[in-house]
């Protein structure tokens, strides 16, 4: 039963994967690549077609948010 | 691996995946603008030389216009000034119509009465006109009537001379059967003398009246002759008795004693007291 996690009387005690430096890193990681995609998210919508930032654009058809 | 770990693992995997979206849309979406703004410059630019080239036309076309507007204002002043002229013009012609036309009616109401005067003319000569017709048949009438007239009064005339002729034939057959008549008794009783002086003594002219003119005035030792420009063709004889005068004066008696067919000389018998017998002197028959 100890395969579903359950724990048996007697059964010797299990002990889990603890956190390393590795998860610090990908924390860190994260953290970084959110404040990326938030900034490039941003800057997107500034140029993406009606302010869309996964709109494309189309050469000598320039369309910004707001109509401009 | 602690499940943190995994979930983070997933986590930043998926943020890759949109970090990856997002920046291959930026960089696209970048490049055509870039594309699109390098166009637009070429556009720009282009657009700009042709305003530049526009704004060179338009402002040689504005020296035309302004020369133009210049041209227009010299023609819009003269235009003013000629549209005065016209004006005054205008008002000039509008006063003459005036007259003309008050003259016009001038000159109708002297028509109208030009015409009623002719009209009244016509009637004046065609009154006249019948009126000389008349006339002149009057005078046609009148003229037949004197040529009758005369032509009587000419028949009379020679019936008249011819009686005056046989009157005087038959006062001088008188006078001569009177003056031998008075020689026959006078002889009778035997004063011949006497009778003879009664004979002699002068005697007025009994025809007609004989009108003649002093010619000359002579003096003799038997008396004061006289020539008067009548004699025998008017029907003076010696003997008679003449009388002159000078304009309503009676002036001398004459007798005459010597006739010749156009003139005679006589004797002054008679003469008006301070007066004298002079040339061109008038001596008549008889006295009337």
């Amino acid at each position: 039963m100890s395969q579903f996690g359950m724990q048996m009387p007697g059964g010797q005690m299990q002990r889990g994967p603890s956190l390393n430096v590795y998860t610090g890193l990908l924390a860190l990681a994260a953290l970084a690549l959110i404040a990326a995609s938030a900034y490039v998210y941003v800057q997107a919508a500034k140029v993406g077609k009606d302010g869309s930032p996964f709109g494309l654009q189309q050469v000598n058809d320039i369309k910004f948010a707001g109509g401009k | 691996v602690h499940v943190l770990t995994k979930i983070l693992v997933v986590f930043c995997a998926v943020l890759s995946l949109l970090l990856a979206a997002l920046s291959m849309a930026y960089a696209t979406n970048a490049d055509r603008i870039k594309a699109s703004v390098e166009h637009e410059r070429t556009y720009r630019l282009s657009t700009e030389a042709e305003a530049r080239d526009q704004v060179t036309g338009m402002a040689t076309e504005k020296a035309k216009l302004q020369q133009q507007l210049q041209a227009s204002e010299t023609e819009k002043g003269s235009i003013n000034q000629e549209l005065s002229n016209l004006r005054s013009q205008r008002t000039d012609l509008l006063s003459q119509v005036e007259r003309a036309k008050a003259d016009a009616d001038a000159i109708r109401n002297q028509i109208s009465q030009l015409g009623a005067t002719a009209d009244t003319q016509a009637a004046l000569i065609k009154n006249y006109r019948d009126e000389v017709t008349r006339l002149r048949d009057d005078l046609v009438k009148a003229s037949k009537r004197e040529i009758e007239l005369v032509d009587r009064v000419n028949e009379l005339t020679g019936q008249r001379e011819v009686l005056e002729q046989n009157a005087r034939a038959l006062k001088e057959q008188l006078e001569e059967a009177k003056l031998s008549f008075q020689s026959a008794q006078q002889s009778g009783t035997g004063a011949s003398l006497a009778g003879a002086t009664a004979v002699t003594e002068p005697r007025e002219f009994t025809g007609p009246l004989v009108r003649a003119n002093v010619t000359e005035v002579t003096n003799s030792p038997t008396g004061d002759l006289v020539v008067i420009n009548e004699g025998s063709n008017r029907g003076l004889k010696d003997n008679m008795l003449l009388h002159v005068i000078r304009g309503n004066d009676f002036v001398a008696s004459i007798v005459l004693i010597r006739v010749e067919p156009n003139s005679a000389v006589g004797k002054i018998t008679l003469t008006r007291k301070g007066m004298q017998v002079l040339k061109d002197d008038v001596v008549l028959s008889r006295i009337q």
